[in-house]
């Protein structure tokens, strides 16, 4: 059974009669069976395809929402808004601004683009990768689920010395898609809720290493690669309540293995650990 | 009381404007804690404002919510079932004709799209529909 509009085998189909009620199958209805069988496929890939629209959308226009929200509750609650309230919205808008941006990082890759590739620019990996993005995105988020900053742990060792070249954004990317995953998969109770980060300088030849590990929901065994595929998640995430496209960690280890590096699940539960290796580029001039 | 069911952190600032503007506001952001919400307070709840994708928790499960794209859908007609005149509004995300026009014959229901509209035009039309 082939998709006409894309190619794609998406299965086989077996048809016949029993010899006691039908002596022979006639070329017309092989015919109308295909026809049937195209028809059917080509309506599930549309509905599939309107489905894909509707969940991209869908991740895109949120921030866009919350950051039109924002301003407009602080125009018609000025001067009846605290300032901490008013510095919590401030906060949420730059949040939801950098969530745009790695929204339509995702998008490019569903619409099989690569992304504009950034200039690769001189990182620290502890202050530019890890602390950015806690401070940018992760912390605001974790404030409207109700979570305390305090229960993200990190430690960065002596990773304030390291530096590489890097396309810095896309590295960004890869933080927030593991860091999102974290805090979208907790435990229900926030207080349960708690992340690690550990910058391993020594453990592999010619890399860095960043272990990320939670106390969440974990990931089944037997799901261990098949999490990195897109579109896949596990029946425990699916049955969690939160929208997922199952995409997040295809992206992160394309775009590390696109630097020479790789997104590697270390343990599955208890806690959940992920390892994000970093090749060591030359610095520029050496 | 308005009862304001939507998956997305993002809508505290509507919440908010609505505060602001004089109503009591719950917001909660899991279909099985709103339903059960709902049940426990259906004699004080005025209107519902009603998101179309959210997760469908334990309560559709086995519904056809098209993946949780039309979860909302589904919940809306749970609660017509317990109080058919119930004002709601569907804030939502989703642009599909289909999906508005699905509910375009409804009486006491407003479609409004969360891009189109600011916490300032929600607190609005509320007031509209909680007069007519």
């Amino acid at each position: 059974m082939i998709v006409s509009a894309t190619n794609r085998i998406i299965g086989t189909v077996e048809a016949g009669y029993k010899k006691e009620y039908r002596k022979y199958i006639y070329e017309r209805d092989v015919q109308i069976l295909k026809y049937l069988v195209d028809y059917i496929a080509q309506a599930v890939e549309q509905d599939k395809a309107g489905l894909l629209v509707d969940q991209v959308t869908h991740e895109l226009k949120s921030p866009i929402v919350g950051i039109r929200g924002h301003a407009d509750l602080m125009r018609m609650g000025w001067g009846r808004l605290t300032p901490e309230i008013i510095h919590a919205k401030f906060e949420d808008i730059l949040a939801d601004c950098d969530i745009m941006l790695h929204q339509v990082g995702m998008l490019e890759y569903r619409l099989g683009r690569k992304g504009q590739a950034s200039k690769p620019t001189l990182t620290y990996v502890y202050r530019d990768i890890i602390i950015k993005t806690i401070n940018q995105v992760v912390r605001p988020v974790l404030r409207r689920k109700g979570i305390h900053p305090n229960k993200i742990e990190y430690n960065p060792g002596d990773s304030n010395r390291i530096i590489i070249v890097v396309d810095r954004p896309k590295l960004n990317q890869v933080v927030y898609n593991l860091l999102n995953n974290s805090i979208k998969y907790a435990k229900d109770d926030p207080k349960d809720f708690r992340l690690n980060i550990e910058v391993d300088n020594s453990q592999l030849k010619g890399s860095y290493v960043i272990k990320f590990k939670d106390w969440g929901i974990g990931i089944e065994k037997g799901y261990e690669e098949k999490i990195f595929e897109e579109g896949v998640r596990t029946p425990e995430a699916i049955g969690m309540d939160v929208n997922g496209s199952g995409i997040g960690l295809t992206i992160a280890r394309r775009i590390m293995r696109e630097f020479g590096g790789d997104l590697k699940l270390i343990n599955n539960r208890e806690p959940t650990e992920f390892h994000m290796v970093l090749p060591r580029k030359p610095l520029r001039g050496e | 009381m308005i009862l304001f069911v939507d998956d997305e952190e993002e809508m505290d600032s509507y919440r908010m404007g609505l505060s602001l503007s004089g109503y009591e506001v719950v917001l909660i952001t899991k279909l099985d804690d709103a339903w059960k919400y709902f049940d426990l307070n259906r004699d004080r709840i005025n209107l519902v404002i009603l998101d179309i994708s959210m997760p469908p928790g334990n309560l559709l499960k086995d519904y056809d919510t098209k993946a949780g794209m039309r979860t909302g859908v589904v919940f809306f007609d749970k609660l017509r079932e317990q109080i058919p005149t119930l004002p709601i509004i569907i804030f939502t995300n989703v642009s599909d004709e289909r999906v508005r026009a699905h509910f375009s014959n409804e009486p006491n229901c407003l479609f409004m799209q969360k891009p189109d509209e600011l916490p300032s035009t929600l607190a609005e039309k509320v007031g509209q529909l909680l007069t007519t």
